[in-house]
């Protein structure tokens, strides 16, 4: 007899060595790294220990970074998905054109990162911005207000503009969470004479705080990597108040060279977000129980 | 069998014999790789070309990089860390040569660059090329900061152009009022283009970041008076538009072409699209003056523009001086200069009667390029760049005084050359 628990492993041998090759190895050379200083300016490695941990966690630079991060995560996420979910309630609806709404709908999501930021950093400009020509028009400013250039104002700007490339991403897979519920709980809720709130409290929440789940995952496993469009958009500006711990990393990386520094950053990054995807995980396996 | 064997090894050799002769066509050959910047008007390759035409032995293969400098200095970071032979002439921009030098990527080149033919070019590109005294690149095109004024509207109020920031200001406020435009235009959000501009305060006021002994000079008199100079241009009198502090180059350049500005500083690019009717609404009523200073011809401009090198770990050197040596020639300058827009760094050239016919304002960009000084020659500069941009971002957008910016911005650069010392001293 063919004995294919014997093979199983061997079948699969290539496969995993790819995947070792591309994934694994990187993120154990960037730990590795992590623990030396390396500039490639000297190409010379020396054993740091923890130093970078240390210089790292005592500098205000990165705490800034990390609560920026978290400032973008928190409230683009939660925001995304307000929107995102009203977004799909209303494309589940039977209405006259609704795939070319659907098709639409998407448009944000498939326009490249970069294209978007650099699509919003000409309307919050305050001479052609269209924004400034809205506000001005329906008389809510008589001077234009440059958008990115206080601390709130452009942190709030890169939220909206995180929140318009988005919103679609978590709209379409809700939407496919919607569909999946059967129309019979609604007609027999309707029956039992549930309204439509009791209905989508009662039936629609429930059934899909699985596919919500996942959603809040992929979002903010990619929002705590947030780094085109504060690139593009403020450069971490005005004053540092926007920059991110990936637009860091990428500064002390390949704009200073220092590879040491940048990979322990790079590991801080890995760790939170690892951390935070854990955290859903077992939320998830809970309520899959 | 051992028939079948002879065959195969006879085809082998056949075969391997092919490989060889395929790879090496002409063993007289050399070949030598250039990595540089896109160019969109094509003149670059007519210029390889014609060096190809001159040096039958030499074949030139280029390699085109992004467009975008810090992209550029990523994929060349990248060969010349790895101690790679691939290319052998580097297209670099004018704040790399002490990086690249310090970090033994490029070659010195004092024996084949004398200082009879160094003293040929704009003393500005030369001094930037230069590190610890030694000179690694030759300077290939040129680019410095400039003021852009409103011929029209100065005048109509019978005013030179303004020769101090005193009178800038006055000028710019007059125009504010009377026209109900903007006063004047420039490059604050937080990137490189903010510690250009504020060089050029600093150099005008007789600033430095760093003294001759590599300290920082951040918390003295003159970079205090600079700095309050620009806060009190953006908050003060109020002469700019609101953004400024979120502009980069196009932003004010579109402010200025759009006729919504009466000054404006920017770069020599910015001259042709001001002569462009289809972008800009003050076509032929746009004049170019050296920035101000403190006092009349003090200011100083901030220098741009790019420089050829030679690779460290080049396998045909000579070839490559050749080329480079072709490539910063007067008769190629001057072809790159017409058919591809980019600014000579040889000083005869500004004097060429052709040129001048062909181009007349060469005249007044001469007169800016001859007080262009290099960004700090460091090889940290990207660093101490990083520290300034933010540390001045904050003064400019009131998240911090201006003495506190100065203070941090020279204790972090202090620190920092301190801790960096060790690995450059080598």
């Amino acid at each position: 007899m063919f004995n294919f628990r014997k093979y199983s492993f061997w079948f699969c041998f290539p496969s995993l060595l790819i995947i070792a090759g591309i994934a694994l190895y990187p993120v154990l050379h960037s730990f590795l790294l992590s623990f030396f200083k390396f500039n490639l300016h000297e190409n010379v490695i020396r054993f740091n220990g923890l130093g970078n941990y240390k210089d790292l966690l005592i500098d205000t630079r990165t705490r800034e970074a990390f609560y920026h991060t978290f400032l973008f995560t928190i409230s683009s996420v939660s925001i995304e998905l307000v929107l995102g979910l009203l977004l799909a309630l209303f494309l589940q609806r039977k209405f006259i054109g609704r795939g070319l709404t659907r098709a639409f709908s998407l448009v944000p999501w498939a326009v490249p990162t970069v294209v978007a930021a650099l699509l919003w950093r000409w309307i919050f400009n305050d001479r052609f911005g269209l924004l400034n020509e809205l506000l001005f028009r329906f008389e809510f400013i008589d001077t234009p207000v440059a958008f990115l250039s206080s601390s709130w104002l452009a942190r709030l700007s890169v939220i909206i503009a995180e929140v318009w490339k988005t919103t679609p991403f978590i709209a379409l897979l809700l939407l496919a969470g919607l569909e999946m519920i059967p129309q019979e709980l609604y007609e027999s809720g309707k029956i039992d004479g549930a309204n439509a709130w009791q209905r989508f409290s009662n039936i629609t929440l429930p059934l899909l705080k699985p596919v919500i789940l996942i959603s809040l995952l992929f979002r903010t496993m990619d929002a705590l990597r947030i780094f085109d469009t504060v690139y593009v958009l403020t450069g971490g500006g005005p004053g540092n108040a926007t920059e991110t711990l990936s637009l860091y990393t990428y500064k002390t990386m390949f704009s200073h060279l220092q590879i040491g520094l940048g990979s322990t950053l790079a590991v801080l990054t890995f760790l939170t977000v690892t951390f935070v995807s854990a955290i859903y995980l077992l939320i998830l396996k809970r309520s899959a129980n | 069998m051992i028939c079948r064997n002879k065959l195969l090894n006879n085809m082998f050799f056949i075969l391997l014999i092919f490989i060889v002769s395929c790879s090496k066509k002409d063993p007289s050959k050399v070949t030598i790789t250039w990595a540089v910047g896109k160019d969109a008007t094509g003149a670059q390759n007519k210029l390889v070309d014609a060096f190809l035409a001159q040096n039958r032995n030499i074949n030139v293969r280029v390699i085109e990089m992004p467009g975008s400098a810090s992209s550029q200095r990523d994929s060349y970071v990248t060969y010349l860390a790895a101690k790679d032979p691939f290319i052998d002439v580097y297209s670099i921009d004018i704040i790399w040569p002490a990086e690249f030098a310090a970090s033994g990527w490029i070659l010195e080149l004092d024996k084949l660059f004398s200082a009879k033919e160094q003293d040929k070019f704009l003393p500005g590109p030369i001094e930037g090329c230069k590190y610890k005294g030694k000179i690694y690149a030759v300077p290939w095109f040129t680019d410095a900061g400039m003021l852009y004024y409103r011929k029209d509207l100065l005048e109509k109020a019978k005013l030179a152009p303004p020769e101090t920031w005193t009178e800038l200001i006055k000028q710019a406020g007059m125009c504010q009022r009377k026209y109900k435009i903007n006063g004047f235009v420039f490059q604050a959000q937080q990137y490189e283009g903010l510690v250009c501009n504020f060089l050029e305060y600093l150099w005008s006021y007789g600033g430095e970041v760093l003294d001759s002994n590599n300290k920082p000079q951040l918390n003295t008199p003159p970079a205090k008076q600079a700095l309050k100079t620009l806060y009190d241009i953006i908050h003060t009198y109020k002469i700019t538009p609101e953004g400024v502090l979120t502009y980069q180059e196009e932003e004010s350049r579109q402010v200025f072409t759009s006729g919504q500005a009466a000054f404006l500083r920017n770069w020599p690019y910015a001259w042709a699209l001001g002569q462009d009717e289809t972008v800009s609404k003050v076509t032929g009523l746009i004049g170019i003056a050296p920035l101000p200073g403190k006092t009349k011809g003090q200011g100083a401009s901030c220098l741009g523009g790019w420089n050829l090198a030679i690779s460290r770990f080049s396998k045909h050197p000579k070839e490559a001086w050749k080329f480079v040596e072709f490539m910063t020639s007067p008769e190629v300058q001057m072809i790159y200069a017409v058919k591809g827009g980019r600014l000579p760094t040889r000083k005869s050239i500004y004097q060429d009667k052709d040129i001048l016919d062909f181009a007349p304002h060469y005249r007044d960009f001469y007169k800016v390029f001859v007080n262009a000084r290099p960004r700090p020659r460091t090889p940290l500069y990207s660093q101490i760049s990083d520290i300034l941009q933010i540390e001045l971002h904050k003064a400019l957008t009131n998240q911090q005084s201006i003495d506190d910016a100065l203070e941090n911005s020279n204790r972090k650069i202090n620190t920092l050359l301190k801790i960096s010392q060790q690995s450059f001293e080598k």
